[in-house]
């Protein structure tokens, strides 16, 4: 059954079902690109709407749901990330979601970890972000990747190797055979 | 620096959840969405057929009939029924819809009182007659009002904005309003479900059955249907109330167990009122 259709028909169960399939990595997603849990709250949320206007752009024989909502939030987001120029606090608003059985000392010395990485992963070139947040966090194969960014298979596969490229250098302080000394 | 070390320091750098609040707002945003369906078309209507100068006087003229009707139906709200068919009523189940929070616990759900409803089956849709909110006599007055007014409306115009195939499928499922549509219960959930084949055991509704049991002295067959595996949907159908569901629960997976989110229950069935 197609649920996207149903959806537009006003059939609700259809569209929480795609909202239950889809909505977790898409969230994931618009906060990393973000950095801000309410901008990835209302980017999610325009994202699902979108799909209910009839003269959406979404075309199923074109294109595959996952790819089409990953694009929708990609767009949104770089609306966003232009529009306020710098993105929110890196997930320092609700902070880190998992609670871990760590000493004091080490979870701040984690938190702290956290937080060089998400900013590290910020300041990339938008185009390298993108990709590495597809690739590396929601380990989406790169010709998929592609079909959200509408790019060949190759540019992306080169702006991923740039932005690990690119990382490697800027966490080289960081790396977890190195013990840092505070 | 080797690509390993950078996926495990890229791996320290956690998205926070989903918060619970984005589902409920998606929701709220597609109710809007089909309320807003038959605005444009109407407003359309309205600029081409109205001359602009008589505008102003149409606007006046229903914002008139709409406030006649507010107060009408508040003085009478029992004959005031526009939304009745004109055949007799055989019965009408009093229901609650009762929302649940999730207050943070494990063991207390916070709960509160939505909507109280009078409602009957005809040909296996569920027709409300009346509803009350409780704590916002504004909108209850307001749905009190519209409510016929929209149920005319929905039947004059459904064969327009429908395929005859569509108006057909409609016709033979069944309709049941399950749930509020909002938080304030201004707008209503409504579920179509195909009947089930003449004679199956699964009674009113094609699904898994997961109990039986006698409410308000009417035995029921309680089905149960999931939404993928983090919402399902309990529904108890009395066969006697040509299918009425005299209960109903929205459950979501929350921290790895289905909690409640909506229980609409009967209270009341009333024969031959």
């Amino acid at each position: 059954m197609d649920l996207v259709k149903a959806a537009r028909e006003g059939r609700e169960a259809a569209f929480l079902q795609l909202f239950d399939e889809h909505h977790a990595p898409l969230f994931r997603f618009a906060y990393r690109l973000t950095g801000s849990v309410a901008d990835a709250e209302d980017i999610v949320q325009e994202c699902f709407l979108e799909l209910l206007r009839p003269a959406g752009s979404y075309d199923p024989e074109r294109t595959p749901i996952r790819t089409y909502l990953f694009g929708v939030v990609r767009n949104q987001s770089l609306k966003r990330w232009r529009r306020n120029e710098s993105p929110g606090q890196n997930g320092r608003e609700n902070g880190p979601s998992a609670i871990h059985d760590r000493s004091p000392e080490r979870e701040v010395l984690r938190a702290e970890l956290e937080d060089v990485v998400s900013r590290a992963v910020m300041q990339l070139p938008e185009t390298q972000r993108e990709v590495l947040i597809l690739a590396h966090y929601e380990q989406m194969p790169l010709a998929e990747i592609a079909g959200v960014m509408a790019l060949d298979v190759g540019a992306v596969k080169s702006r991923l190797q740039r932005a690990r490229a690119s990382l490697k250098e800027t966490l080289a302080a960081y790396a977890p055979g190195l013990e840092r000394k505070p | 620096m080797n690509d390993t070390e950078l996926d495990e320091l890229l791996d320290t750098w956690s998205a926070p959840p989903p918060p619970a609040s984005l589902r409920e707002n998606v929701r709220t945003g597609f109710a809007a969405s089909l309320e807003g369906k038959t605005s444009p078309s109407v407003m359309h209507w309205i600029a081409a057929f109205v001359p602009s100068a008589r505008r102003r006087l149409l606007a006046a003229a229903i914002l008139s009939a709409g406030a006649f009707l507010l107060i009408v139906t508040q003085a009478f709200p029992r004959m005031f029924k526009l939304g009745s068919p004109p055949v007799r009523i055989p019965y009408t189940v009093d229901s609650e819809f009762v929302w649940f929070g999730d207050g943070g616990s494990s063991s207390i759900q916070q709960h509160r009182i939505q909507m109280y409803s009078t409602s009957y089956n005809l040909n296996g849709r569920e027709i409300i007659l009346s509803r009350s909110l409780p704590g916002n006599p504004f909108g209850t007055a307001l749905r009190r009002a519209l409510d016929p007014i929209h149920s005319l409306l929905r039947q004059m115009t459904l064969p327009f904005v429908v395929t005859p195939e569509q108006l057909e499928k409609s016709r033979s499922a069944a309709q049941v309003i399950t749930s509020c549509g909002d938080e304030s219960c201004l707008s209503l959930a409504a579920e179509t479900f195909p009947r089930p084949a003449a004679g199956a055991a699964t009674g009113c509704v094609d699904g898994p059955v997961v109990g039986r049991e006698t409410i308000l002295n009417y035995p029921t067959v309680a089905v149960q249907l999931g939404w993928g595996d983090q919402r399902r949907m309990t529904l108890w159908t009395a066969p006697d109330l040509g299918c009425f569901a005299l209960r109903i629960t929205i459950e979501e997976r929350r921290r790895g167990t289905f909690r409640l989110v909506s229980k609409k229950q009967a209270l009341k069935v009333t024969l031959n009122p």
